[in-house]
């Protein structure tokens, strides 16, 4: 599979050790929720084919205003917003989330992240990223990533 | 007589499947469109020459994408093993608890998987609430399983808990324990 094209887009720095305080915010990411995003990422990116994701009127039925994020994207986005900060250097170990307002179309997922903690462990560095998203109808998801240098 | 989860729903928890092996084998096609879709930037999973020069050897598949491996085809179905958690859902659904939503999700990467392999994975029921819960979509009742996913010498690539609310649909109400996704 070519790759070419893809190189200029991706991140080959990481953050270094010594950069990093407790305390320190990632940068905020801001993505346009629509409805190629929801259904793309159920069916494409996850293969989950549960009808609330890809069908208005199956979300609509289930209480819902629209089709809406699947978990797994939401948990790919997250995880995504986490190592497009630190780089291909760290190795996340641990990323757990809960989920909260659903996010549907049209609305703007602002994502946040907070090192929360940075310390060695076993003779290797690691840091715990706190992290959340939110849209205008509220918090969507918090969680926690936990990032280790090899 | 017992509640619920005393008569028919405990006797599921801590039974596992047999293992299964994913249709699809690791391949840099299907995580390309996993990375699209993320916006991801790390070369590990889509730049083949830094990867071969990297600490994987070659291109591996994001932590967080490990549950992909294990959805099910569209077409044809497949003759699988019955997962623990179709029991529990089959009880709940007789009683009413007819739709589902995700609530939490927890992945522990222990090994990137390589393309080319082929990844195997097990379910595992491990925790269905003991009572029913009011939330802001109806009552319901959260069930919690877990992925264990290994590559083909063995190796425990992660592991990944997966918790659901499965609920009676009801006009929203005011008063509610637990956020509801």
């Amino acid at each position: 599979m070519p790759t070419d094209w893809m190189k200029p887009h991706l991140k080959y720095d990481s953050v270094a050790w010594e950069d990093v305080s407790e305390g320190d915010e990632l940068p905020t990411h801001v993505r346009e929720i629509d409805t190629s995003l929801v259904v793309l990422g159920a069916i494409s990116a996850a293969r989950d084919f549960y009808p609330v994701h890809h069908d208005k009127d199956a979300a609509i039925a289930a209480g819902a205003p629209d089709v809406f994020l699947n978990i797994l994207t939401t948990n790919g986005l997250m995880a995504s917003f986490v190592t497009n900060w630190c780089g291909p250097d760290w190795d996340v170990t641990d990323i757990s989330l809960r989920l909260l307002i659903p996010a549907f179309p049209g609305l703007k997922l602002t994502t946040t992240g907070t090192v929360a903690r940075k310390y060695e462990e076993d003779g290797r560095q690691m840091l715990d990223v706190e992290f959340g998203a939110g849209t205008d109808y509220g918090p969507h998801c918090k969680g926690t990533a936990t990032l280790r240098r090899p | 007589m017992g509640t619920l989860y005393e008569d028919r729903l405990a006797e599921h928890i801590g039974k596992e499947c047999p293992p299964i092996e994913a249709v699809d084998t690791v391949c840099p096609e299907t995580i390309r469109h996993w990375i699209e879709i993320m916006e991801d930037r790390n070369p590990a999973y889509s730049d083949a020459e830094w990867a071969a020069g990297s600490r994987f050897g070659s291109i591996v598949a994001p932590g967080a994408m490990m549950q992909v491996w294990s959805m099910a085809p569209h077409w044809p179905q497949r003759d699988l093993p019955e997962l623990p958690i179709a029991p529990v859902d089959e009880v709940l659904i007789s009683e009413g608890f007819t739709d589902v939503v995700a609530t939490e999700q927890s992945q522990q990467i222990h090994k990137l998987a390589k393309i080319g392999e082929p990844v195997t994975f097990t379910v595992k029921l491990t925790k269905v609430s003991d009572r029913e819960h009011k939330t802001r979509l109806g009552v319901a009742y959260f069930v919690t399983f877990e992925y264990r996913f290994t590559d083909p010498r063995g190796d425990l690539l992660g592991t990944q808990s997966f918790t659901y609310m499965r609920y009676r649909p009801e006009p929203e109400s005011e008063s509610a324990d637990e956020p509801a996704a």
